[in-house]
């Protein structure tokens, strides 16, 4: 070990390398200097591009050809005095009433009208007045969805006022079910 | 050691008078004299190391060129917490590292085989030659990994700690590689 520390920690190359060095420092200067000539060529061309991408991303995000889809839900068979305009009820994509309640509200609907004339007068005026105020609901919650349609609040108001509509319906049919036949009194 | 090795450096590098913190801060502002000011103070260090871990001039020239040339790529990162010819070393064994492994497999094969060969009493062409290898030749025999060790630790001083990180080695694995290189000098320097 002793003997290894006193070999020559410094020897000469056998020819002056400080010329190829040089040489290679030069280059990368030159190369250095190119780079920066073009940088602010490359800079204006990235925010160019920048400003292209942003702009093909704003339109296609904003200005969706596909129109979206609406699950519509028809009223068919209300036969509601002061009926309203069908009601098409929008939930957002990918939203949808059930078809088991969409059954039940056909069924319902459908002979409405007859179970309402069998109705008492003041108990029918009720059944109107109640199902004109929830279609009334319906038809400004719908107007307001179809403005913002992914709004979840009003998603779950629509849903709702469907299901009052449906206690409704169902009320009125327990009610005709539980009142007296003519040949019973 | 590493002392040892911080004072011969700030030797070199007042050796004439001017001090080798402003060249080097005038190179990281990009002044070639100053760099190479700082390539002659230290190209004599940097190339021993290199020739002693290569064993070849020619691969040792283009190791001592290419350390440099990175050196004054990477002179902006340079804090100066380390001496700056620690630092160039640190650069160099890099750039020789990185050529041995570039040449590991024939490297590997190399060792493999200069170690099956090791006891050479019945290799009458070797014996034959009559020839005392000196301690330089024993350096440049030995298998790289011990070679590597021995050259930073026992010739250029460098404690085990830095000769670990240099390498990328564990600092047992350096005391190994060290063990290894002293028993195989030993074994080669008695014959």
């Amino acid at each position: 070990m002793q003997a290894a520390r006193r070999l020559p920690d410094n020897i000469s190359p056998r020819r002056d390398l400080w010329p190829a060095i040089a040489a290679r420092i030069a280059a990368d200067e030159r190369q250095m200097e190119r780079q920066d000539r073009w940088r602010p060529f490359g800079m204006v061309a990235a925010a160019l591009a920048l400003v292209a991408v942003s702009s093909l991303v704003t339109i296609w995000v904003t200005d969706d050809p596909a129109p979206r889809v609406v699950h519509q839900i028809s009223p068919g068979g209300m036969a509601v005095p002061a009926r309203s305009a069908p009601l098409a009820a929008g939930f957002g994509a990918g939203v949808t009433l059930g078809p088991r309640y969409e059954r039940a509200r056909q069924e319902l609907t459908q002979d409405l009208e007859g179970r309402l004339e069998e109705l008492p007068e003041p108990s029918r005026a009720l059944v109107e007045r109640n199902l004109q105020q929830i279609r009334a609901a319906l038809s400004e919650i719908n107007a307001e969805l179809s403005k913002d349609p992914n709004n979840v609040l009003l998603q779950q108001l629509l849903l709702a006022a469907y299901q009052d509509e449906l206690a409704v319906l169902m009320n009125v049919n327990k009610m005709v079910q539980t009142l007296p036949l003519r040949t019973e009194i | 050691m590493g002392t040892v090795v911080a004072l011969r450096m700030t030797e070199a590098a007042e050796e004439d008078g001017v001090s080798e913190a402003l060249l080097v801060r005038q190179a990281k502002n990009g002044d070639v004299a100053s760099f190479e000011t700082l390539y002659r103070r230290h190209e004599g260090r940097v190339y021993a190391l290199c020739l002693r871990m290569t064993r070849a001039p020619d691969r040792a020239e283009d190791c001592l060129q290419e350390a440099f040339v990175k050196a004054w790529r990477s002179l902006p990162s340079f804090e100066g917490r380390s001496a700056f010819g620690t630092w160039l070393h640190r650069i160099a064994v890099n750039q020789v590292l990185s050529l041995q492994r570039s040449e590991s497999r024939k490297a590997g094969f190399l060792e493999l085989v200069e170690e099956r060969l090791e006891p050479s009493d019945n290799q009458p062409a070797q014996r034959d030659a009559g020839v005392e290898m000196d301690l330089e030749q024993a350096i440049g025999s030995l298998p790289p990994g011990a070679r590597n060790v021995f050259v930073l630790f026992a010739v250029h001083g460098y404690s085990h700690d830095e000769t670990a990180d240099m390498l990328g080695v564990a600092v047992g694995t350096c005391k190994a590689q060290l063990h290894r290189a002293r028993r195989l000098l030993a074994e080669r320097l008695d014959r």
